[in-house]
């Protein structure tokens, strides 16, 4: 049987270009393909095997076209002189070819672990995320509640110092003795509260008096013991001079329950005493003349005939007398009509007819 | 240690000697003429066939069912196939009988079959039925590929 030889050369003519022309698109779509993620060692592989198919399948069919193109145009000596080149070539690249082909496992293997170490950091990443906005929420949260505990302290501390302030002096001072705290009351009495630098002077240095440096100290007593002490005490201080104070001292302690100062408490009561002083003088002025008003009140023992009084001596004195010695009282001396008509009745006509003229 | 070295360097120099004074003439570069191209051409296709053949194999063991691959599967056993036909066209058209070839100033115009041989023959001639399909499924994976990722 004869067959004819046309179908094996518009087979091989048109199936060389097709090849090229899909060869082409081939290494088109996995140039793109692996473009689309560069760091995928798989992609890679693939568009390196693809390129070297690719080029395989051009060396192969730009061959084949040239020999049709050679053997219809009656030229089989080029032909013969090129075959040998493009063989090679196609024999150069199915060596390429079953290179990257037998290492598909191995590319495949790393690709896969590449990808298992991926998956798991992206999981570990997105664990930490998770842990982290977990942790950022909880931050977040412990910020506003300390903003609000700040903001609660601070209106403590303004509510503290303004209960403090609308008290009468006061001061914390601590076992060392020096004055930790001081209200405004205290700092208009006693303004030197602290050095220049904030630290706290000594309450013997800020409010000198008679009971410094002694055991009869209320905060000594107070830091040998004592619950509550109340003293009174005399306080210099550098505006007012000097001040008669009731210090009322007591434990100053942290939350622990140990004792870390002294709180006292100043009621001046130098006005009071001053007040008590001129009442005492009053009440004594008063009982002096009450004493006086006594004397010439009771029974008096009196002559029914010379009018004399007898005194607590048993002496008899002039009525005057005794009455001017006990009283406040103070005698002129006259004499009465009824007297003068009796002692001096001529004296007493001449004067009593001028008078009655007069009226006249 | 030192009696060691010298005996060594002895033994060295005196085979050294004996090959240049024994040696007889050879040419240094081989030459590769005849069969030898299309052996070397047939081994490539071997490798090709071995390489796409283990390729395959592991595409199958990894069990891969993602779009693409099944076209990738069809590529790689039609390249094979295409393989294996043009290994057996070369080999044939070694052996083929000349007389089989009806030529007209010097243009092969038809070919007589008188076997299943000169039949698979000159089937092998038409290896673009293979080759081009093969091609257009590697087109279609990468394709698939590249629209799924």
């Amino acid at each position: 049987m004869t067959i004819s030889w046309m179908p094996v050369v518009y087979i091989d003519i048109f199936g060389s270009a097709l090849t090229v022309c899909i060869a082409l698109l081939c290494a088109h779509a996995s140039w793109q393909w692996s473009k689309q993620k560069t760091d995928d060692i798989f992609r890679q592989y693939i568009f390196l095997l693809t390129m070297a198919i690719v080029c395989f399948a051009i060396s192969r069919s730009f061959g084949h076209l040239i020999k049709q193109i050679l053997l219809l145009n009656d030229m089989p000596e080029i032909w013969k002189q090129i075959s040998p080149f493009s063989g090679a070539i196609n024999t150069a690249t199915f060596i390429i070819i079953f290179a990257f082909g037998i290492y598909f496992h191995r590319v495949q293997r790393v690709h896969t672990e590449i990808e298992e170490y991926r998956k798991n950091l992206e999981s570990l990443v997105l664990k930490k995320t998770e842990q982290m906005e977990e942790t950022n929420t909880a931050l977040h949260n412990e910020i506003a509640e300390r903003v609000q505990a700040e903001k609660k302290l601070k209106q403590s501390h303004i509510t503290l110092e303004n209960v403090l302030d609308s008290s009468n002096p006061l001061c914390i001072t601590s076992i060392d003795f020096e004055i930790v705290k001081a209200n405004k009351a205290y700092r208009e009495i006693w303004p030197k509260t602290s050095t220049k630098e904030g630290q706290g002077i000594k309450c013997f240095e800020s409010r000198p008096g008679a009971l410094c440096h002694t055991d009869d100290c209320p905060l000594q007593q107070v830091i040998n013991g004592k619950e509550k002490v109340t003293v009174e005490s005399v306080k210099q201080n550098t505006q007012k001079g000097t001040n008669t104070f009731i210090i009322s001292a007591r434990p100053f302690r942290d939350a622990g329950g140990n004792l870390i100062g002294v709180v006292e408490s100043f009621q001046n009561i130098s006005a009071r005493i001053k007040a008590e002083n001129a009442k005492a003088e009053l009440i004594d002025e008063l009982q002096e003349a009450l004493d006086k008003v006594n004397l010439l009140g009771g029974m008096l023992p009196i002559c029914a005939s010379c009018k004399k009084i007898r005194d607590d001596k048993g002496y008899w004195n002039q009525i005057e007398t005794y009455i001017r010695d006990h009283s406040e009282a103070e005698f002129s001396h006259g004499i009465c009509p009824d007297c003068a008509q009796k002692l001096y009745p001529e004296f007493y006509n001449k004067v009593d007819k001028i008078i009655s003229d007069r009226k006249k | 240690m030192r009696d060691k070295v010298s005996i060594l360097k002895a033994l060295y120099f005196s085979a050294t000697f004996s090959l240049i004074s024994g040696a007889m003439p050879v040419y240094a570069v081989q030459g590769h003429g005849g069969a030898e191209g299309l052996v070397s051409h047939q081994i490539g296709h071997i490798l090709f066939i071995s390489g796409m053949g283990y390729l395959l194999y592991r595409v199958y063991s990894f069990r891969i069912t993602d779009p693409g691959w099944f076209e990738f599967k069809s590529f790689l056993w039609l390249i094979i196939l295409w393989n294996f036909l043009t290994f057996f066209g070369h080999w044939m058209h070694e052996i083929v009988n000349p007389a089989r070839f009806i030529s007209q100033e010097n243009q092969v115009t038809a070919f007589i079959v008188t076997d299943s041989f000169d039949a698979f023959f000159y089937l092998t001639l038409l290896d673009h039925i293979l080759l081009v399909p093969s091609f257009i499924f590697l087109l279609l994976a990468l394709q698939k590929w590249r629209r799924v990722q």
